[in-house]
């Protein structure tokens, strides 16, 4: 459905558009049943929706106990003067949550968790790793600037932390554990930490409230701590990183700082993979992409993100160029797919070696660019499709990559019916057939595909198993066979089991390629008589049955003197 | 002072009215809660969200900009409260919309098959879907608001309901 009409359609049940835009809605209503199911459906979730909201209610007033609360807080009537009152920045209150994950703030991620634990360690008299003793002595009385690390680096006048979050970071359990195994002395000592902590961006990151938030997160200074974070933090493309310009804009910005506190996020990161993919020149693009924070954002991306075969596939250059391309992202960043991404069969695809290889087909990579596969892959019984083991197998043939780059494919593939077929295994062993790439290519099998009789035809099961064999798609390759195929009448004659192991039979499709048979299959009285119940229901007599299997019987009809007589 | 708008008891409640800001609470705690609650997904969580959200803009009211609408500063602070709340529960905890509770008044509606579909649905949306929803159904909010509140452009507001609402027509109805 156009984007226009979707546009309206949510617009006219929020009561968005204007009357004239509203009379349009009705119209389009009227003439279109896929845009009317659609409105009356999100109407009718709109409408539950407020019943829900009017079973919630609240038990017990709030205003009781924050009356209380703000007494015991700040002591009556004195709320401007007990505590500083700080300008609230806009993303102090709410990050930005487009910005969340986003391009190339993702892979400065690794600097900022550096960055948490500099600012924590650094500019503090923090114990030495004695660790015969590491508690309880730490300063209460605000920040002091750390003598013996770089005096020259920060100044106290560069950083001025707020003593009660300072004092959390230091007293919590992990920081602890870290100075007193020795992990953060390491790590400070490290040159490329040191390099870090003089970047320009550096206090003017140290005085963000945000920054704080993130600096007592946890498994942000565990993750900081990490071998695999070190090795990262020496890396060459590490120090062109955080020289940047792009760092030290990233470095300002809350919503970067909000991002790198999310569970998700920093689980992530510390996963190992993560951290050598993060080095990969090819991710490094793909993160600069505005629509990877889109996709990124979803949490079910997150869940597949966490597979380790995922990395694999995303280092691929093949991948990164497949993901550079906006469209895809588009598809990608489609809730439907995430969806799918997040569906355990969708993991187990992936997880699955062929994946690279399939991210390494140059063809793929080409059909997949290609305008109208982002289209294919947004709707829902694709990723329907997707999901079955088997299609995977099959994306990888270059017979079906070669057929699924036809524009005709991408439109029959849309076709509901198609879909349906596509779920069946069968279809995607039929659909690795070199022999069905061939025919499937030839453009008036493709008009014949995208007839509904056929698809509902092709999706019988027994079909399926009729099409593999090769002596029906020579069969089927025949321009008369298309056209009695397109028929609805054969439809339902086929749909017939009995039919089905007729035409099961290799003399059968022998006959059925014949020129003759060919005649006959286009004449209209043969499509009558294969619609006429009596047929059919000749067609389901058993004798029929051994009476077509029989070799005589189909050498009458290949002789000719039987077929063309019924033909005229 | 019941009757009283927002911007003056916003402007009382800066002269040091306590009494002003809990006719404040009271005028929003229900919506407030509501959005904590489709947000967190526990009613004693989604208390303890409300009220520190409350106290929050109680601190930081002098930097209330009103050129927007008190009760969008409001919900972004809640949003916000809610959406850090989140972040710190142990991953994978259960997060079901209005959990049964003891004061969980609405234990009784559970049962009606249709709600509870609804709610499961809602769950299980990605948060940043479940907050345009949440915004728009229960709180009836403008696109202009919700842009303001979650500080995101009109046209990503509108696109990120278009996604949400088609994911939970998928969930409802498989289609």
């Amino acid at each position: 459905m156009k984007q226009e009409i979707t546009e309206l359609i949510q617009a006219e049940i929020d009561g968005e558009n204007s009357p004239e835009q509203s009379r349009e809605v009705q119209n389009i209503l009227k003439n279109n049943p896929e845009a009317e199911k659609l409105y009356n459906d999100l109407r009718e979730i709109s409408e539950n929706l407020v019943k829900l909201k009017n079973e919630i209610e609240l038990a017990e007033p709030l205003s009781a106990n924050l009356k209380n609360d703000l007494h015991e807080a700040t002591g009556a009537d004195k709320r401007t003067t007990t505590k500083t009152i700080h300008k609230i920045k806009k993303e102090e209150v709410m990050p930005d949550s487009k910005t969340f994950f986003s391009g190339k703030k993702a892979a400065y991620f690794a600097a900022i968790a550096a960055v948490a634990l500099l600012v924590v360690f650094v500019t503090t008299d923090f114990p030495q790793p004695n660790t015969s003793d590491v508690t309880g002595t730490i300063g209460t009385d605000g920040v002091e600037r750390a003598e013996r690390y770089r005096a020259t680096q920060i100044t106290s006048a560069d950083v001025i932390l707020e003593d009660q979050h300072y004092q959390e970071i230091l007293q919590s359990d992990v920081f602890q554990r870290l100075a007193a195994s020795g992990e953060l002395q390491e790590l400070a000592n490290n040159p490329a930490f040191i390099e870090l902590a003089q970047h320009s961006a550096f206090p003017e990151l140290a005085n963000n409230p945000a920054f704080f938030e993130l600096a007592r997160d946890a498994s942000f200074i565990e993750l900081s701590a990490s071998p695999a974070f070190m090795e990262l933090a020496n890396h060459p493309s590490f120090a062109r990183m955080r020289n940047s310009a792009e760092f030290a804009e990233l470095a300002r910005d809350a919503s970067f700082l909000e991002l790198a506190r999310h569970s998700s996020f920093t689980e992530l990161a510390r996963n190992a993979d993560f951290l050598e993919l993060s080095r990969n020149a090819n991710f490094a693009e793909l993160a600069a992409n505005p629509s990877f924070a889109e996709l990124a954002r979803l949490f079910p991306f997150a869940e597949l993100a966490r597979n380790a075969s995922f990395f694999e596939v995303a280092a691929n250059p093949s991948f990164a160029e497949l993901a550079r391309n906006t469209r895809a992202f588009e598809v990608f960043a489609n809730p439907e797919f995430t969806e799918l991404a997040s569906n355990p069969a969708f993991l187990e695809m992936a997880r699955s070696s062929s994946i690279a290889e399939l991210a390494n087909n140059a063809s793929f990579v080409d059909l997949a660019n290609r305008f109208s596969f982002p289209d294919l892959a947004a709707n829902p019984a694709f990723a329907e499709l997707a999901r079955n083991s088997s299609f995977l197998e099959l994306a990888r043939n270059a017979s079906f990559v070669e057929m699924a780059r036809s524009s005709s494919f991408a439109e029959l593939a849309r076709n509901a019916s198609f879909a349906e077929m596509a779920r069946n295994s069968s279809f995607v062993d039929l659909a690795a057939n070199p022999a069905f790439a061939e025919l499937a290519r030839d453009s008036r099998f493709m008009e014949l595909a995208r007839n509904s009789s056929f698809l509902e035809l092709a999706a019988n099961p027994s079909f399926m198993e009729l099409a593999r064999n090769d002596s029906f798609m020579r069969m089927a390759a025949n321009p008369a066979f298309a056209e009695l195929a397109a028929n609805p009448a054969f439809a339902e004659l086929a749909r017939n089991s009995s039919f089905m192991e007729v035409a099961a039979n290799p003399a059968f499709t022998e006959l059925a390629s014949n020129a003759s048979f060919a005649e006959l299959a286009r004449n209209t009285s043969f499509a009558e008589l294969a619609a006429n119940p009596a047929f059919l229901e000749l067609a389901n007599n058993p004798s029929f049955v051994t009476m077509m299997n029989s070799p005589a019987f189909f050498e009458l009809m290949n002789s000719g003197r039987f077929s063309m007589p019924l033909a005229r | 002072m019941a009757e009283a708008s927002d911007k003056i008891l916003v402007e009382m409640c800066l002269k040091g009215d306590n009494k002003a800001f809990d006719t404040l609470v009271r005028r929003y705690e229900l919506p407030m809660y509501r959005t904590a609650l489709g947000i967190v997904g526990d009613s004693d969580l989604a208390r303890d969200v409300t009220q520190t959200a409350f106290m929050k803009s109680w601190e930081k009211l002098t930097a209330y900009n009103d050129e927007y609408k008190f009760y969008s500063w409001l919900y972004r602070i809640v949003v916000h409260e809610a959406l850090n709340c989140n972040r710190g529960k142990k991953k994978n905890s259960p997060l079901s919309l209005y959990q049964p509770g003891a004061e969980n008044p609405h234990l009784i509606l559970q049962k009606k098959e249709e709600s509870q579909n609804l709610r499961k649905a809602i769950d299980r949306l990605p948060e940043d879907y479940k907050v345009v929803i949440l915004l728009r159904h229960f709180e009836e909010l403008s696109y202009k608001e919700m842009s303001d509140i979650l500080d995101l452009e009109v046209k990503t507001v509108k696109s990120r309901l278009y996604s949400a609402r088609i994911l939970l027509r998928k969930k409802l109805y498989n289609r």
